[in-house]
């Protein structure tokens, strides 16, 4: 798994993850669990129905923010 | 009755004498020794490249100490959430809006400042303007920022339910647009902050916030100080709702100056700047689809919404969040999808404003309710009463209505406005109309603003080491709203004494964290928290009584000022006549009856274990949603409102006049009447001034056309029909004493009550806010015409949804 | 240009020179200290600073003190009786008319002048003198319900010889 691992961004710090992680591999594995998370792959929104299929790659930003933050 | 001695009462405010004599303080009240004035350069331009900045010629000028601007404030971004941070306090080679701050001068005296600001030159190379949504979405607009790709600063999807497959269940299906206005919150105290520093560098700012504690660490953040050193602390405020919830360039741009001079500085916005810092209500379009079977029964809405949120981002990320997700109340809706983009265009940002997100999609959805139930034959009440949840249940979205009054407020106003009668009764030929509609509230955020697990509220709650009182001391906001009372009728109830013995300091970040008036939570989280450090403080007195009296501290009971015991009896004469030998017979103890007081109770304590202090905490707990086990979910709580207002249309100028409306809201539990009813109507006037007037107007280079109160109309007395409040209390597991939000949820149903009001007595269902005689007035000009009903927006309406549906496919 | 200005404010006579330019707001916040009066928006139109000058409510931000040369002004700070707040006062802190309360001071010297030359105005009579303060907190209701109270409070007052 080592080989495998890349170093990606995640609210602005890096972060190591396996290579090929998916949204969904990483909210399970960074504890993100809310289903109003919003997520952005490289700035983009992801829709919910591609966290399973989008994977990260070497460098790619990801944000992940809990807009519910009121206001 | 309540089962409270001072909760449930109608309490007057604790700050209410200060106030009606003219003695509280606002930040335009304050000075300090050798304090300096300063003023900001702003942009005149919406777009441009700044080619030249030369502030010699301004800091010449006698009397001028300093100006300061990218240069020495540096390129550190900030803004509301990290995930947006997009602004920095001036402006880095680029202007984005009309307004933008560019440099601030501190001088001697206010004139002075002003001129410098004047001398300073500037020059700014214009770039191509994007004004409105068309424009900003449009392929190949000029972008504001690198970073937002198409101008779009936030984008939502949402798909709760599956509104693809059960859209064929819907037996009838109504689609409509609507189209609001840019808006200014209006309060009456403009901005304003005074900031000072010491010599061992501890900055000291006194601002006109809704939330010291954000301001604290976005100015510690940007300028790059210790979060130890720096102090915010909150005068009284003149009114905040929403707008005043963030740290703003005045704010860091006057600690800059007073860091760089070490001189208190002062500077104060004119009404006009209010207006240019905006961070008000969007401009929003939104389109919906809404399916319903035949029963009535809602079975989907497909929702798009496009926000114009201006320069920056300001609240926008959430703004475009709540837009499409408080449309899963109080209804009954299966199947919610959802489309939101917020755009940036060069005009002033936009950010939060009561009913954050929510009221111009509410709105449309209650238009399009009263659509569907005259299609379908039914009475929109009853349409409403058909679906509306009950205390238990859940949304698609995962909103726990924990405790829901929906139906009783609903029911409550249609039997007040005598709905049946006026339905039928009222005279549309002479333009009289009835309308209803709903609405709820998040009472409070399930997150704070930045990623954390801090606690939303911490208080404490002192008493005082002779006498008896109670000091309760948090950075809480009071802002007008009456959170100060609120905390003191709770510190007064759990110690069992008289709310004139508590005294509140709020609003200073060294008494403690509160994340500020936002979001209809300070009731709700920092009530909680109070609460607790209130029974911490009494329990530490009841403990010590135990051990001097015997017993078990649950036997001492506290109440009206006095401590009893509910079993068992207790001889304190020793200790009074202590109490009186000390001091040669002054007690200090009005009462010397038999019943032992607070005062000897908190004073034995005292003289027993020292200072006694309660503390109390608050955060939201984990609310589960189901996705992947136990999760925060969007807030502990909701209220909810109904409306049903009665209008007068003058169908020769298309005047809209309120002749009646009855409101009700669900607070939960009201810990003050007064207060509550002062929160509903208030809100209504806000929801009545966005129904009917309010409008920030551009003109064609991005200049706000109307920055001032005579042009901006709000309402006045004039406009507003009595207000006769009906308080229904639900009871609500999450909230202390069973209390909610009562502070923005009554404008939910304002807009569309008058809407669909007007619509009964005109026969037109608008499309575009607000409802000033002008738009009426062609509105059923046109509605009587060949080409039917339409509006001047209709055509661009169409192709900003175009776009968005095309950005949708390309997805 | 400095010009002298001899003014009686909340009863006490006061002289001083002024520039042309300082408004009446200005004059009694900055010089005179009396910063019960609000400032929000300088152009006369919320009300906050609103003044008695002669006993008419005056938004104070639109007139040069000059201009008030020789005037009896009250103010928000002139109207209690030391801590005896006034009949209306009382009624504001009772009925719960005051949230924000930026603009309680400029509502009371209205609600003042407007008892004055009515002593039991109707709540559209009420709601037409209040026309001229804005307040965006309260929906103006508890204000004219306040106001009502006063009325009749004061008038009852009367009647008992207080």
């Amino acid at each position: 798994m080592a080989d495998s691992t890349i170093e990606i961004t995640v609210n602005g710090f890096g972060e190591k993850v396996p290579s090929a992680s998916t949204i969904s591999y990483l909210i399970e594995h960074l504890k993100e669990g809310d289903r109003h998370l919003l997520v952005e792959h490289n700035g983009k929104f992801i829709h919910p129905q591609h966290w399973d299929t989008i994977a990260v790659d070497t460098g790619d930003t990801i944000e992940f923010i809990h807009a519910c933050f009121g206001g | 009755m309540s089962k409270h001695d001072i909760l449930n009462s109608r309490a007057p405010r604790i700050d209410a004498a200060e106030k009606v004599t003219g003695r509280s303080q606002y930040l335009d009240d304050l000075t300090r020794p050798n304090m300096l004035y300063g003023a900001l350069l702003q942009s005149p331009v919406a777009h441009g490249k700044i080619v030249k900045l030369d502030t010699t010629r301004a800091m010449a000028l006698p009397g001028v100490v300093e100006i300061v601007t990218a240069k020495e404030a540096g390129d550190i971004l900030f803004g509301v959430s990290p995930a947006r941070y997009d602004e920095t306090v001036f402006a880095v080679d680029r202007v984005r809006y009309v307004g933008e701050e560019i440099a601030a001068v501190a001088a001697e005296d206010i004139e002075t400042a002003m001129e410098a600001v004047g001398l300073i030159d500037l020059e700014i190379e214009e770039l191509p303007t994007v004004l409105d949504m068309e424009a900003a979405l449009t392929p190949g607009a000029q972008e504001l920022f690198e970073r937002y790709s198409g101008n779009v600063t936030a984008e939502v999807f949402q798909d709760f339910g599956d509104v693809e497959k059960e859209r064929g269940k819907a037996d009838k299906v109504y689609t409509d647009h609507l189209l609001s206005q840019m808006q200014d919150a209006a309060f009456m105290e403009p901005h304003g902050c005074i900031a000072e520093i010491d010599h061992r560098g501890h900055l000291t700012l006194t601002t006109s916030t809704q939330s010291p504690h954000y301001v604290q660490r976005i100015v510690a953040m940007v300028l790059g100080l210790p979060l130890s050193k720096v102090r915010v602390v909150k005068p009284c405020v003149g009114g905040g709702f929403g707008p005043k919830a963030a740290a703003s360039n005045l704010e860091l741009a006057v600690c800059l100056l007073a860091m760089r001079t070490g001189r208190p500085v002062k500077s104060v916005y004119s009404r006009e700047q209010v207006f240019l810092r905006s961070r008000a209500r969007h401009q929003f379009l939104h389109k919906m689809e809404l399916g319903v079977k035949n029963d009535g029964t809602l079975v989907y809405v497909d929702h798009h919404a496009t926000l114009d949120g201006g320069a920056y981002s300001s609240f926008g990320i959430a703004t475009v969040y709540y837009a499409g997700s408080l449309l899963g109340g109080p209804y009954h809706l299966p199947n919610m999808r959802y489309h939101g983009v917020r755009v940036c265009t060069n005009k002033p940002a936009c950010g939060a404003q009561r009913g954050h997100g929510g009221v111009i999609a509410r709105a449309l959805l209650e238009s399009l309710l009263d659509t569907a139930a005259e299609d379908m034959g039914m009475d929109p009440v009853e349409l409403r009463l058909k679906n509306v949840m009950s205390t238990g249940e859940t949304t698609c979205n995962d909103l726990n209505m924990s405790s829901l009054g929906m139906r009783e407020c609903l029911e409550a106003v249609r039997d007040k406005s005598d709905w049946d009668n006026k339905r039928k009764d009222l005279n549309a030929d002479e333009g009289e109309g009835i309308g209803a509609a709903c609405g709820f509230f998040v009472s409070g955020a399930g997150y704070p603003i930045y990623r954390s697990q801090t606690w939303h509220s911490t208080v404490t709650v002192q008493l005082s080491e002779v006498g008896g009182g109670a000091i309760v001391r948090s950075a809480a906001a009071e802002i007008g709203q009456g959170s100060d009372t609120v905390l003191a009728m709770i510190a007064a109830e759990e110690l069992g004494i008289l709310l004139d013995n508590v005294r509140v300091q709020s609003g200073d970040t060294d008494f403690s964290v509160d994340l500020g008036a936002y979001s209809s939570r300070q009731t709700l989280m920092m009530g909680h928290a109070v609460r607790d450090a209130a029974i911490n403080a009494r329990n530490k007195v009841a403990e010590v009584l135990a051990d001097v009296f015997g017993g078990p501290a649950e036997r001492f009971e506290f109440k009206g000022g006095y401590v009893g015991v509910t079993e068992g009896d207790f001889d304190f004469e020793k200790v009074r006549t202590d109490f009186i030998k000390e001091h040669r017979g002054f007690t200090d103890n009005p009462d010397e009856g038999e019943r032992f007081t607070f005062k000897e109770a908190s004073r034995l304590a005292f003289n027993k274990t020292g200072t006694i202090v309660g503390c109390g905490e608050y955060k939201p707990p984990p609310l589960g949603g189901r996705f992947k086990g136990a999760a925060v979910g969007t807030s502990p709580a909701y209220g909810c409102s109904a409306q049903i207002s009665e209008v007068n249309v003058d169908l020769e100028t298309g005047k809209v006049d309120l002749a009646r409306v009855a409101m009700s809201h669900d607070c939960g539990y009201a810990i003050n009447r007064t207060q509550v009813e002062g929160q509903m109507q208030g809100n209504f006037l806000m929801g009545l001034g966005e129904a009917l007037f309010e409008e920030v107007k551009f003109d064609e280079l991005g200049r706000t056309v109307n920055a001032n109160l005579a042009e901006y109309k709000i309402p006045t007395s004039l406009d507003v029909p009595p207000l006769d409040p009906i308080v229904i209390e639900s009871n609500e597991p999450n909230g202390p004493y069973g209390a909610k939000e009562v502070g923005e949820g009554g404008i939910m149903p304002a807009i569309p009550a008058i809407m669909n009001a007007v619509y009964h007595a005109t026969g037109v269902r608008f499309r575009e806010l607000p409802l000033n005689p002008e738009r009426v007035l062609k509105a059923i000009q046109s509605l009587h015409s060949e080409g039917g009903l339409s509006f001047p927006s209709d055509a661009k309406c169409e192709r900003i949804i175009q776009l968005l549906e095309k950005r949708k496919s390309d997805q | 240009m400095r010009y002298p200005l001899k003014l009686r404010v909340n009863g006490r006579q006061y002289e001083s020179v002024v520039p042309a330019k300082t408004t009446l707001a200005e004059f009694l916040r900055q010089d005179m200290g009396l910063t019960g009066t609000k400032q929000g928006c300088g152009e006369g139109e919320c009300g906050a600073c609103t003044v008695l000058v002669d006993g008419t409510p005056v938004n104070s931000c639109c007139m040069l003190a000059v201009e008030a040369d020789g005037c009896e002004i009250t103010t928000i700070e002139g109207v209690s009786n030391g801590f005896e707040l006034h009949p209306i006062q009382k009624a504001f802190v009772e009925v719960g008319a005051i949230q924000c309360g930026y603009c309680t001071p400029g509502m009371v010297l209205t609600t003042k002048a407007l008892l004055e030359r009515n002593s039991s105005p109707n709540p559209q009579e009420i709601r037409e003198a209040l026309a001229g303060n804005l307040c965006r907190c309260t929906g103006y209701q508890k204000i004219v319900d306040a106001i009502e109270v006063a009325a009749g409070e004061m008038e009852s007052g009367k009647g008992g010889g207080r």
